[in-house]
């Protein structure tokens, strides 16, 4: 039965399919260090386990005539030992098609997702689901909870979790499809192959609070505006296009506005920006104009618009009876000119994942990473837990002035930070 | 518990250097661990080194269509027919089947590499007969057969070799044994045409020599103990 079952991809996915194996960004991590050494055997038994609950996880991509679709994967999931460049582009029959790869290392495990598969909150649910699930066979009894995104392995999938969330919100009284202009990238030297750099800062929760409520922002909104500033200075120290607009793309979850129980893609961006052809800005400017932008457009009604604007492509007839191959050749050129040529950088936001007892005794820390980017070189993944923030900063050039100014301003603002990275 | 000098952050007890500035981490009051957790291993992925072939081949097919486009053009323009322009054409086409099969296939075999390599060049061949229109007609009589003998001999000691019927010092014996052949078949086809009579002439001492090789090589590859000192002092 399970291996007959085929999906259509999303609104969203329908694009990673096309980037897959370019420059551009198309995977994310999502990892739990433990406070206890990782055993791969139980780990590929909890991993199998995590399958037959989420069999929509365990799918490859397939080309039909018109679109991609998945199809249930009859290979089993193998584990793997983690490297140092996680998150290298999806090679076609790399992994035996699957779309995810559950890696360990002494203390950590970790899945690196392909986008089209799911987003940051459906992978979070898959990701503890899976930590649990190790967690139980390895004789430390964790109760699930849905609530807090541990699905329990001996129930049976629930359709509700493989639902087109998009389909099913977007109303079509009116489409909103900003225009954009070209904005500001960061330019380096490239790593090589590909390779990137994984810089990751810790801080406690309270001081990052109390610093973006001493600005009167969220905490979001602080990082953005932190990272903005700095994108912002260095375009206007390194003799770039310094009339570039600065803009940083921030996934929103849409099941705050939307609910919906689904585990696969749900998310749009809010794009804020500033125009530095304007005029100077200082960093409390700069931290106003993410605030109110994101305050202005993060509601329903204009996510709505946004989300019409996505799904009314899919939806016109000729679109749909065009060839895959014409689709994809479309695409690429549409995404090369308004996807990630609209945004400086990617700054994600996990936000607070609330483990229950039972878990977090087991749990040092969860780690978000998003894959690497040639367009974007910089990206940043956010995600605190046990009290303690985790940005991660990946990037695939070797310069880390970015990264290095946007540390240290935090470090101003009177948070402490705590410095990992890839390489050592 | 270190800081960078510079930047004022922590720095985990894995890090030598600080990742965001580069200076080096010295604490005299807590040297570096021996073995420090680190975040991240040491192994790399293997790189798998992806040519994508098919890539070649439209990369060929652009550098050869280009040209001959532009030939084809200027020549009906200038003179209101196809001309010379058309030697040009039947050249670049025979190159491309030449080198673009070879990069259409996954894993390239005789087959589809060898025939439209003696495909194409009887093609062209036939056409420059047909252009120049000479006298004496020479693609039926002498061109075709010779291709013809040379498609077989080649795929014959090819296919002898791949499928490991012939291995070894085998393989140049009948590498020259064919090479014989062929020099036969060309003095064969020529005396044919000239004056209509099945005679061999100067192929004898081609043809003789080769054997001999041959043979001395196909000794060779019965004795064991002769292969082995060669290959001990002539490997590579």
């Amino acid at each position: 039965m399970r291996h007959e079952a085929w999906y259509r991809l999303d609104n969203v996915a329908k694009i990673y399919p096309v980037l897959a194996r370019s420059r551009h960004l198309t995977m994310f991590r999502l990892s739990a260090t433990l406070t206890i050494p990782v055993d791969p055997v139980i780990l590929q038994q909890a991993l199998d386990q995590t399958l037959e609950r989420l069999p929509f996880f365990a799918v490859r991509l397939r080309r039909g005539l018109f679109w991609y679709y998945f199809e249930a994967n009859p290979h089993p999931a193998r584990i793997q030992e983690d490297v140092r460049q996680p998150l290298r582009p999806l090679l076609p029959g790399e992994h035996d098609g699957y779309l995810l790869s559950v890696r360990y290392t002494e203390r950590r495990i970790a899945v690196d997702f392909f986008h089209a598969l799911t987003d940051g909150t459906g992978g979070t649910v898959f990701m503890k689901t899976l930590v649990a699930c190790y967690l139980n066979l390895a004789g430390h009894p964790v109760k699930p909870d849905p609530a807090h995104g541990i699905l329990d392995c001996h129930t049976p999938f629930e359709p509700a979790e493989m639902e087109d969330a998009y389909k099913r919100y977007a109303k079509f009284h009116k489409a909103h499809r900003p225009s954009l202009s070209r904005a500001f990238q960061l330019q380096g030297t490239l790593k090589p192959g590909h390779h990137f750099q994984i810089i990751s800062g810790t801080m406690p929760v309270e001081a990052l609070s109390r610093a973006a409520k001493a600005h009167r922002v969220s905490v979001t909104e602080l990082l953005v505006g932190v990272a903005m500033f700095q994108i912002y200075r260095l375009q206007q120290k390194g003799g770039f296009k310094i009339d570039a607009p600065v803009r940083i793309s921030v996934p929103i979850n849409m099941r705050r506005f939307f609910p919906s129980q689904t585990l696969r893609n749900f998310f749009l961006y809010a794009l804020p920006g500033i125009e530095p052809a304007y005029g100077d800005y200082s960093f409390d400017e700069i931290l106003q104009a993410v605030h109110h932008f994101m305050r202005y457009t993060v509601n329903e009604k204009y996510l709505n618009a946004m989300m019409a604007a996505n799904v009314m492509p899919e939806n016109n007839w000729l679109i749909r009876i065009s060839p895959l191959i014409l689709k994809n050749a479309i695409l690429r050129l549409v995404y090369a000119a308004t996807g990630e040529a609209s945004f400086s950088a990617t700054f994600s936001n996990l936000g607070v994942q609330n483990l229950p007892p039972d878990l977090a005794q087991w749990i040092d820390h969860l780690d978000f990473l998003l894959g690497p980017s040639r367009c974007t070189p910089v990206n940043g993944a956010v995600v605190s837990s046990n009290g303690y923030v985790v940005v991660n900063l990946t990037s695939t050039i070797v310069e880390t002035d970015f990264q290095r100014e946007f540390f240290r301003h935090l470090v101003r603002l009177g948070v402490p930070v705590r410095i990992a990275s890839n390489l050592n | 518990m270190s800081y960078c000098v510079n930047c004022g952050v922590e720095l985990a007890p894995s890090e030598k250097n600080c990742p965001l500035c580069g200076v080096e981490v010295i604490n005299p009051a807590q040297p570096a661990p021996e073995k420090p957790w680190q975040p991240y291993p040491h192994r790399d992925d293997p790189v798998i080194a992806q040519i994508n072939r098919r890539f070649i081949a439209a990369m060929i097919t652009i550098a050869l269509a280009f040209p001959m486009a532009i030939c084809l053009a200027i020549d009906y323009t200038y003179s209101g027919q196809l001309g010379w322009s058309l030697f040009v054409a039947g050249a670049l086409s025979m190159l491309w089947c030449w080198l673009a099969p070879a990069f259409l296939y996954k894993k390239p075999f005789f087959l589809p590499v060898m025939l439209p390599i003696s495909g194409s060049l009887l093609g062209f061949l036939y056409l420059v007969e047909y252009l120049t229109a000479p006298a004496v007609r020479w693609f039926v009589p002498l061109a075709m057969p010779l291709v013809l003998l040379l498609t077989v001999l080649a795929g014959a000691v090819t296919l002898l070799a791949r499928h490991q019927v012939i291995r070894g010092f085998a393989v140049p014996a009948a590498i020259l044994i064919a090479a014989g052949l062929m020099a036969a078949g060309t003095d064969l086809l020529i005396t044919l045409m000239h004056e209509q009579r099945w005679i061999l002439s100067w192929s004898w001492f081609v043809f003789l020599p080769s054997l001999a090789a041959a043979a001395i090589f196909l000794l060779i590859a019965r004795r064991q103990k002769m292969r082995t000192e060669i290959l001990k002092r002539l490997h590579i």
